[in-house]
């Protein structure tokens, strides 16, 4: 019996210990933006597989356009850069993170589409990306219509997925869970082409140089921070929307774009059009 | 809060269909294969020499010890690199037959160890070689008593099989999984893909038991 005694004893403090660290039964319906305050800290999604948008550095740190946003908006709404805390993201389970409300907000290069916005709330644009196609150095696809009919590599839960598959219904498809596993498989030649938003090939091009992005673009992809959606985050997303427009005026979002993807675009020897942001997608 | 709408499940049907498909016919020829592997395996292990059988403990033991995620990438990304270039379907199979044939080979060797010795004994003793005994005595004999948890190494293979989605096969999980994150209806998706795969499964239980009435034995069974 003392034998069960001790079990259980460990068992409810594993259990306990479990329930402290993860904090998870946030149920009742406080605000979030005093929530965050009387935290601390803000917890983001930011993914760890997109450079330049998110990415673990050779330091073991996590960096990107996307960190660096969410640095200023936790200067700026909490006074300290540093209170935030990283949860990592991928293309697929990012809206899940947000609803299921295991982090406050995603910065985790989520193009803003109507379906998306019917599960959850969009802070206004803080980018314009456009989706794009990485091939290898003399493949025989030279433009997006030569796609037709070949193996395109995707990853699963992206708008680049759903675009490609309207554009080329005879394409065949591979969905992958993360841009790494993706890039892998184009570089063990199990698909012709990548396609996923420039920003994310840009970084991938810069560390392999056997590869090239096509010039057409085949959509407009403005991105913005998720919310969960309902009352209790109203006055969050008014905060963080006023910060982004803040952001835009004093130049830090242009600061930004120039210190993470500034270097990328010249070397490719093009800059990026540049869009209005209330463009209409098709 | 969370309001359920199944109507989405109607809509992917047809390539939750597809993927059915593909996970059925993974499924049946990784079983075919997976249980020649464990037979081979079990004839090395309990018949061989002192060397067959330190082969077949050898792949059993890295087999049924390492995960099987890591076999699967490495038959699809690491082959590539040997120069060895197979359709990811193929790798799915494979990785599938490999893993499951060594659980499936240490199924039937417990029932070939339950078999007495004097059978092989005697069947030796009688001028038959060592794979006519098997075939003849001491397989029949043991293949009975394995029914049950063979039946178990095939459904766990069904389920298994939902692991190639990871390479990039459009099996059932790949569409359960691409519906629920294009739809964002994980609710929805993972009860319907439950359920398919139960189905599957359920059929498997259903195909041994009926098996194990055919073996059955009168006076063996557990009196209750």
């Amino acid at each position: 019996m003392k034998f069960f005694r001790k079990l259980i004893i460990i068992f409810t403090g594993i259990l306990i210990l479990m329930s402290v660290t993860t904090g998870c039964a946030k149920k009742e319906k406080t605000d979030l933006l005093k929530e965050v305050k009387s935290r601390g800290k803000i917890i983001v999604g930011v993914k760890y597989d997109a450079k330049p948008f998110g990415f673990i550095d050779q330091d073991e740190k996590i960096k990107g356009f996307d960190v660096d946003l969410c640095k200023e908006l936790a200067k700026r709404i909490l006074g300290d850069e540093n209170a935030i805390e990283y949860q990592q993201v991928t293309s697929s389970n990012r809206i899940f993170a947000v609803t299921s409300g295991t982090v406050d907000l995603i910065a985790a290069t989520t193009s803003i589409t109507p379906k998306r916005a019917q599960i959850i709330n969009f802070s206004s644009p803080y980018y314009i990306a456009g989706q794009a196609i990485m091939v290898p150095h003399g493949s025989p696809v030279k433009s997006i219509n030569d796609l037709d009919g070949k193996k395109i590599i995707v990853v699963l839960g992206s708008t680049s997925e759903i675009n490609i598959r309207q554009l080329f219904p005879k394409a065949k498809i591979l969905g992958f869970r993360t841009y790494t596993d993706a890039f892998s498989a184009l570089r063990n030649g199990r698909g012709d082409a990548l396609t996923t938003d420039d920003t994310i090939i840009y970084g991938f091009i810069a560390e392999n140089p056997g590869y090239i992005m096509l010039k057409d673009r085949i959509t407009r992809e403005p991105y913005g921070i998720g919310f969960k959606k309902g009352q209790e985050v109203e006055s969050f997303v008014e905060t963080v929307n006023f910060v982004l427009q803040e952001l835009q005026e004093d130049g830090t979002l242009a600061m930004l774009e120039d210190k993470w993807l500034g270097d990328l675009k010249t070397v490719h020897g093009e800059k990026l059009a540049k869009v209005k942001v209330n463009e209409n997608k098709s | 809060m969370y309001n359920i709408n199944f109507d989405v499940i109607a809509q992917a049907a047809p390539q939750l269909i597809q993927g059915i498909k593909t996970t059925i016919f993974i499924s049946v020829i990784s079983s075919v294969c997976a249980f020649i592997i464990g037979l081979v395996i079990v004839f090395m292990r309990t018949m061989g020499g002192s060397l067959l059988k330190a082969i077949g403990a050898i792949y059993v033991e890295i087999i049924r010890n390492t995960p099987m995620l890591i076999q699967l990438y490495f038959v699809y990304k690491a082959l590539p690199d040997l120069g060895l270039f197979l359709h990811p379907i193929a790798c799915g199979i494979i990785a599938l037959s490999l893993y499951t044939g060594a659980y499936i080979s240490e199924v039937l060797r417990s029932g070939v160890n339950s078999v007495t010795s004097q059978q092989y004994e005697a069947a030796r003793g009688l001028g038959l070689n060592k794979w006519q005994t098997f075939r003849l005595i001491i397989f029949p004999q043991a293949i009975r008593i394995v029914i049950p948890p063979l039946g178990s190494q095939f459904i766990n293979l069904v389920k298994n099989s939902s692991l190639v989605s990871f390479i990039a096969v459009t099996d059932l999980f790949y569409f359960i999984y691409k519906g629920a994150v294009d739809d964002f209806r994980f609710f929805e998706f993972f009860i319907a893909g439950a359920f398919v795969y139960m189905t599957l499964t359920g059929i498997i239980a259903v195909i041994f038991n009926r098996i194990e009435k055919m073996f059955k034995l009168h006076g063996r069974e557990a009196r209750v």
